[in-house]
């Protein structure tokens, strides 16, 4: 059986399941439709993440200290701790250290100038490397903050060893 | 080389005598891999760049003989004379208060690939980065340790098992 050549006319030959031109119109428009509505969804999205800010806000999830196992309590933290630089202070320079192993963090406590302030520096399991201020008067004794709760014990430590 | 040797001694002693330890759990085997790798630093023709590359070498080195010595024929023929967990945290001799001894123990019982990041992120302050350095891993390597070997810990500690 020979090659045999297959010689085709000027015209477009015509496929079956081919759109025709008023389908494919049909088609940019609902697609243009979907365009709208995905920009719409977009910013729906944007507003809920804005409305999640604020929740967390108010609650103070999230906010320094909200590492694994540190409990935020959100009222205290404006009060008496604030963020500072990390001074990369070594344990042997510290006057209390913290060791967490089960919860992942550590953390190391110096008595500043004034003896109300404690400078405290917090390392979580993750890599995070955070330093706290803490002005011990401010702190109210029952606190459930990890930090505060850490700050006053070196207070007291010191106190301790000034009895002895 | 008195006065190098000196030096290495001051700056590093305790430091890889307490990592060791944490490997060997004895202070004798903990002190014979400490002397080995500063013989072996001092033997070391390689240039050595900065300090911490020095510390981050002479550390890896301590590691790396525990283990050899861990898994020496001989070691294994021999029964080593084991201090208890107990006394090992009284051994360490950490430059500060340990609070909670039971979670000590409970990290030198772990695996040693769990047991040496944990130990040096915890115990001795290093960062993730350094650690990676000093035992050859990748960072995230370090960070899954130390999630995986904290819930080892946890579970040494509350069911009690070896």
């Amino acid at each position: 059986m020979g090659i045999q050549e297959v010689k085709r006319g000027g015209a477009v030959p015509e496929y079956p399941n081919t759109r025709k031109p008023e389908q494919a119109e049909g088609f940019y428009e609902r697609l243009r439709q979907n365009m709208k509505y995905r920009g719409r969804e977009k910013e729906d999205i944007a507003g809920t993440e804005t409305q999640t800010e604020k929740v967390k806000e108010k609650s103070g999830m999230g906010r320094i200290g909200a590492g694994p196992g540190i409990r935020v309590n959100s009222t205290a933290l404006t009060e008496a701790l604030q963020t500072v630089e990390v001074k990369h202070m070594s344990y042997e320079e510290s006057d209390n250290v913290q060791i967490a192993v089960t919860e992942g963090y550590t953390l190391k406590g110096k008595i500043q100038g004034t003896e109300a302030q404690v400078y405290v520096e917090a390392k979580y399991e993750d890599g995070r490397l955070e330093a706290y201020q803490v002005d011990t008067k401010k702190v109210p004794e029952e606190t459930e903050h990890a930090i505060e709760r850490f700050a006053l014990e070196t207070i007291e430590g010191l106190e301790k060893e000034e009895v002895q | 080389m008195e006065q190098r040797w000196n030096y290495l001694v001051e700056e590093y002693q305790s430091m890889l005598y307490r990592i060791a330890f944490s490997n060997m759990k004895n202070r004798a085997d903990a002190e014979d891999a400490v002397q080995e790798a500063f013989l072996r630093y001092m033997k070391d023709e390689k240039p050595i760049q900065n300090k911490e590359h020095e510390k981050a070498w002479l550390i890896r080195t301590t590691i790396h003989i525990c283990l050899d010595i861990l898994k020496s024929g001989w070691y294994q023929r021999t029964v080593p004379w084991n201090e208890s967990f107990a006394s090992a945290t009284q051994n360490i001799y950490l430059p500060y208060q340990v609070k909670d001894d039971r979670t000590l123990e409970a990290v030198l019982r772990l695996p040693v690939h769990y047991r040496n990041p944990i130990y040096l992120f915890y115990y001795e302050d290093y960062t993730i980065h350094e650690i990676a350095g000093v035992l050859n891993e990748k960072e995230a390597t370090i960070k899954t340790r130390l999630r995986r070997g904290r819930e080892e810990v946890k579970k040494i500690l509350t069911e009690g098992r070896p």
